[in-house]
């Protein structure tokens, strides 16, 4: 018991936690405390066990958080599970338009810098990055569906900007974005995140050869 | 048959099951609980699928099933091999009718595209349903994909061939009941770009 207490007092992940009791802290910090906790723990809940086989319990013991706590926060599993997704589907994309943003010309520079933005972010973390890409793939439901929109809006940001409406963008983007996610997934399950940033090549001649050819694409990919 | 003991001296009815050599009866289980799990996993998903539901409908008993199967995961791993090997066969003889790559490229793909239009329940459990079935279909889902790139012979072939599998698994999940024979220009232009390989 004693040991139970003291490894349940640790913070998990090396998260700050909030000292017990009364610390006069405003109510909304506390909630808002409380909460990324809960995303926190939804994200080494679900790298541990798969999306699937986590339970509410799995992730409030990640959070330390009581069960109680919990449901004033989220109805369900999934929705603490989309609520993660969108902080970490808006942390991805940020980086990406930052990059792109810092590069505007020519065309070709920006994909490559957002798509090194995204490499980046997702080779920093393992457990983020299978939550992001690869356990949405198993969840279906709502969390597909919603995974299916962030991939759309990420290829979204890899488009000219001067595209020509053509009747067939969504088909291309559908591929670029299957092509870009096999490849960073198999990266992932291959346990090898740090290595992500080697794709880059590759990725940039993925997402410019629609619209420059293969040969242009793979010059501007080599850098 | 007049008689009882005419009755009693004939040869046994025999079952069509009997007439058949054990091994060829084995084999009849393990296909119809191959089309069990493969119309189960189409109407239910990979995780909705049960042991209990895929005997029921194979019509054989659960003793049946572990004799040929140590648990769920690998009756969806047999399953999954034999719908990936029969789509290979199909593709292979549409590809072997074309003489230029792109025609080869061509009707293979319009192969496919017709095979799964054909067997949409096969076509579920290879493309959006293998990724759900846990990790060993996962793995072997891989292994195909990775088999389709290699004939690409093209740097981005592992990413060409996983965008339109993704293509198609979208259209599978989210276009309903629908052909999927008009993506058949399409496809067939990302392969072929200008510049690859082949080009």
């Amino acid at each position: 018991m004693a040991e139970r207490a003291r490894t349940a007092r640790k913070a998990p992940s090396g998260e700050e936690r909030l000292p017990p009791g009364r610390h006069g802290l405003p109510r909304e910090l506390v909630a808002e405390n409380q909460r990324e906790r809960l995303l926190n723990g939804v994200v080494e809940a679900v790298a541990e066990n798969g999306y699937n086989a986590t339970t509410i319990g799995a992730i409030t013991e990640a959070a330390q958080i009581s069960r109680r706590t919990f449901y004033e926060y989220f109805k369900d599993k999934e929705g603490c599970f989309l609520a993660a997704y969108e902080m970490i589907d808006t942390h991805v994309r940020g980086a990406m338009l930052t990059a792109a943003e810092r590069t505007p010309e020519p065309w070709p520079e920006s994909v490559r810098a957002s798509l090194a933005a995204l490499l980046d972010v997702l080779s920093r973390d393992l457990a983020v990055a299978r939550f992001y890409l690869v356990e949405p793939l198993a969840a279906g439901g709502e969390v597909a569906a919603r995974y299916r929109e962030a991939m759309q809006l990420l290829a979204g940001t890899l488009r000219p900007q001067d595209a020509p409406a053509r009747a067939n963008v969504e088909v291309r983007d559908q591929v670029l974005m299957g092509g870009i996610a096999t490849l960073i997934v198999r990266r992932l399950k291959a346990g090898e995140p740090a290595r992500l940033p080697e794709l880059l090549p590759e990725l940039t001649e993925l997402a410019l050869a629609p619209y420059v050819g293969r040969e242009e694409a793979r010059a501007a990919a080599r850098g | 048959m007049q008689y009882l003991s005419q009755r009693l001296a004939a040869e046994p009815v025999r079952t069509r099951d009997e007439e058949r050599p054990r091994g060829a009866i084995a084999g009849d289980q393990r296909e119809r609980l191959l089309d069990a799990t493969e119309a189960l996993i189409a109407e239910k998903g990979a995780t909705g699928t049960t042991i209990e539901a895929i005997v029921k409908e194979a019509g054989v008993s659960s003793v049946t099933f572990y004799e040929h199967f140590r648990g769920k995961d690998e009756c969806f791993v047999a399953a999954f091999e034999r719908a990936v090997e029969e789509l290979r066969v199909e593709v292979g003889e549409a590809v072997l009718s074309g003489a230029a790559w792109s025609e080869q490229v061509s009707a293979g793909l319009d192969a496919l595209l017709a095979a799964i239009d054909a067997e949409p329940a096969r076509a579920r459990l290879c493309f959006v349903e293998a990724q759900r079935g846990g990790r060993e279909m996962a793995a072997r889902y891989d292994v195909a994909l990775d088999a389709v790139a290699a004939l690409l012979d093209d740097s981005l072939g592992q990413a060409i061939v996983g965008g339109l599998a993704w293509l198609l698994r979208e259209r599978l999940e989210l276009g309903g009941e629908g052909s999927v024979r008009d993506l058949l220009p399409q496809m067939t232009d990302i392969v072929l770009a200008p510049g690859s390989a082949h080009g």
